[in-house]
């Protein structure tokens, strides 16, 4: 069953089930403490965005999804799809860190670094500067077209569209060198998906940022549905501090609130204008509170200027609100931390001692053994080396087994920077061996300093009678 | 432009989307990074006209394509089972499951 909302109208249509009628929220600014922050949150994260695709690194692009040839380059770092293990590492070091913080202060991932709320931002940045604060927005809502209402609505549409491009251009900046990108885009030159995908994250930015809003989290965001999984009373919440506040109501500055019978809540409303998903944070905490802290930032104003202690709605703990002790190290902490730890300890070790050289080696299939001359038994195999460097290598293949088991031929490869091949793989041994199977080790080295070798075990076989 | 009425509708668009989007971006993941697309098109025995662009791209839309019909048809199933629990009376099952319908 939907649940419908304290305040909303619930008309039941046809057999449809219940139908929700939300008001379109028109978020007013907020200005403080944790309006600062998030500014700064969302010029640091989108600053990142923008900009790291036009970053060159030793002559190619520093972060590039290179699709065809199938690498993704990271600052000098080439990964491989082999090395897929390490980007499920970062993955998993990403969800952990989303339980630890979230265990920690609750959703501050949703009120400062979600694209969700950083996008939106920006798009709010946009409109509040195209169409004035929340009430100047109200009205023109309202109005009738007018042409300076046409005039206020095509700035602002043109402002969202042209930076919601901008943002697709830089999203398939990150597969195709921004470099070729932009100028094939200017000559009209794009591909047909680069085109679509410029269009498509562009429309999924507006969509989001500009339209769906608040909506997003909450119907549509999986965190926002699991995160209380994540709270326990020693989380960081926002809350409004009841007992202080109740009962609330207006009053002129410096009365005696003994006197009138009221607490500290002025009730001016302000906290539900700021709120971006709409919500009266003083009805206790709600499901949909993405804990931007907008709402503490317009009551500490209030506060300020009636003169009463600052925090009337502040971030706090379910322990503290009723005078409990809040533990900060906690087993939920301790175990998210901990395992944080590990993880990103393991994953940056492995990053660091990875071999930059892969070799697989496989057996012959169409004969296991074939006897040379009398005294000479040769087994078949196929190398597949892949240099995963930048630079082209010299390597030398060597082999450890039975005495008297040797190469046949050529033990040197050559390959150039980025390469992947086969080759082939001729082992001789002396038929005096005897019969049966036997382990032996394929090695490959570089040739010169900094040498890297790897190693792989097969089995040479010799004749069976 | 307004945003006012999100329906069940449009809610359920949305919530099938969305998820199935984010799973079947971690499928293209995997999946391509397991599979090389220039084996899928030998595999087809087709000239490789395809950009890999393209394969990717069409990849991923087929991912998104086949999670959202699952979420989809989740949903429904969720949907026509609380239909007819808003509307006892079409309720057409034995009493005894009356009590758990209830606490649901
Ligand atoms: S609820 Fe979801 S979409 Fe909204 S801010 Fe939080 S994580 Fe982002
Ligand atoms: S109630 Fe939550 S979402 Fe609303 S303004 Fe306060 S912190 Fe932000």
């Amino acid at each position: 069953m939907n649940k419908p909302a304290t305040k909303d109208t619930v008309i039941p249509i046809k057999q449809e089930g219940m139908y929700r009628k939300e008001p379109k929220i028109y978020p007013r600014e907020a200005k403080g403490r944790f309006a600062r922050l998030r500014k700064l949150a969302v010029w640091v994260l989108l600053g990142l965005f923008y900009v790291a695709c036009w970053l060159q690194w030793d002559g190619q692009q520093a972060v590039l999804f290179d699709l065809p040839a199938r690498k993704f380059h990271i600052f000098g770092l080439t990964l491989w799809p082999q090395d897929f293990i390490y980007l499920t590492g970062l993955l998993i070091v990403a969800g952990l860190s989303l339980f630890f913080f979230t265990a920690l202060a609750g959703r501050l991932w949703c009120g400062f670094a979600c694209p969700q709320t950083v996008w939106t931002e920006v798009f709010l940045m946009m409109e509040q500067w195209v169409e004035g604060d929340r009430n100047k927005r109200i009205k023109l809502d309202k109005a009738p077209w007018t042409a300076r209402k046409i005039w206020k609505k095509s700035l602002k549409q043109f402002l969202w569209i042209t930076f919601a491009l901008w943002t697709g251009f830089t999203f398939v900046g990150y597969f195709t060198p921004v470099l070729e990108l932009g100028p094939k885009i200017l000559a009209l030159d794009t591909g047909p998906w680069e085109t679509f995908w410029v269009f498509f994250y562009g429309l999924a930015t507006y969509g989001n940022a500009g339209f769906l809003r608040e909506q997003v989290c909450k119907y549509m965001c999986p965190y926002a549905r699991f995160q209380s999984a994540m709270f326990d009373k020693d989380t960081l919440i926002i809350s409004y501090d009841e007992d202080r506040g109740e009962p609330r109501g207006k009053r002129k500055k410096n009365a005696d609130l003994e006197a009138l019978n009221l607490g500290s809540c002025v009730d001016c409303t302000l906290c539900v204008q700021v709120c971006p998903t709409g919500i009266d944070i003083r009805d206790g905490l709600q499901y949909e509170c993405i804990a931007c802290a907008a709402c503490i930032d317009v009551c500490d104003e209030v506060m300020d200027k009636m003169n009463y202690p600052r925090g009337l709605i502040r971030y706090t703990t379910e322990h503290a609100v009723h005078g409990e002790p809040t533990k900060v190290v906690r087993p939920r902490t301790l175990i998210y931390a901990t395992l944080l730890t590990l993880v990103t300890i393991a994953l940056v070790v492995s990053v660091f001692n990875r071999t930059p050289l892969r070799m697989e080696v496989l057996r012959d299939r169409n004969a296991l053994y074939r006897v040379v001359d009398p005294a000479t038994v040769e087994n078949v195999y196929t190398l597949k080396i892949v240099n995963m460097e930048d630079v082209d290598r010299n390597y030398t293949v060597s082999v450890e087994g039975p005495e008297g088991l040797r190469i046949d031929g050529d033990s040197t490869v050559e390959m150039k920077a980025g390469a992947a091949e086969a080759f082939v793989l001729r082992l001789r041994a002396p038929t005096e061996l005897g019969t049966g199977r036997r382990d032996i080790r394929v090695s490959l080295e570089t040739e010169g300093p900094d040498a890297i070798s790897v190693h792989r075990d097969s089995t040479f076989f010799l004749p069976f009678n | 432009m307004e945003q006012e009425h999100w329906g069940w509708r449009r809610r359920s668009i949305a919530e099938v989307l969305w998820p199935s989007f984010l799973a079947a971006a971690v499928g293209t993941m995997v999946f391509f990074a397991l599979i090389d697309p220039d084996l899928l098109l030998m595999a087809a025995e087709r000239q490789a006209d395809w950009s890999q662009t393209a394969i990717y791209s069409v990849g991923f839309f087929s991912f998104w394509a086949l999670t959202a019909l699952s979420s989809g048809l989740t949903t429904w199933l969720i949907r026509t089972e609380r239909r007819k629990a808003e509307f006892p009376r079409d309720r057409r099952r034995p009493p005894e499951s009356d009590e758990q319908q209830e606490q649901g």
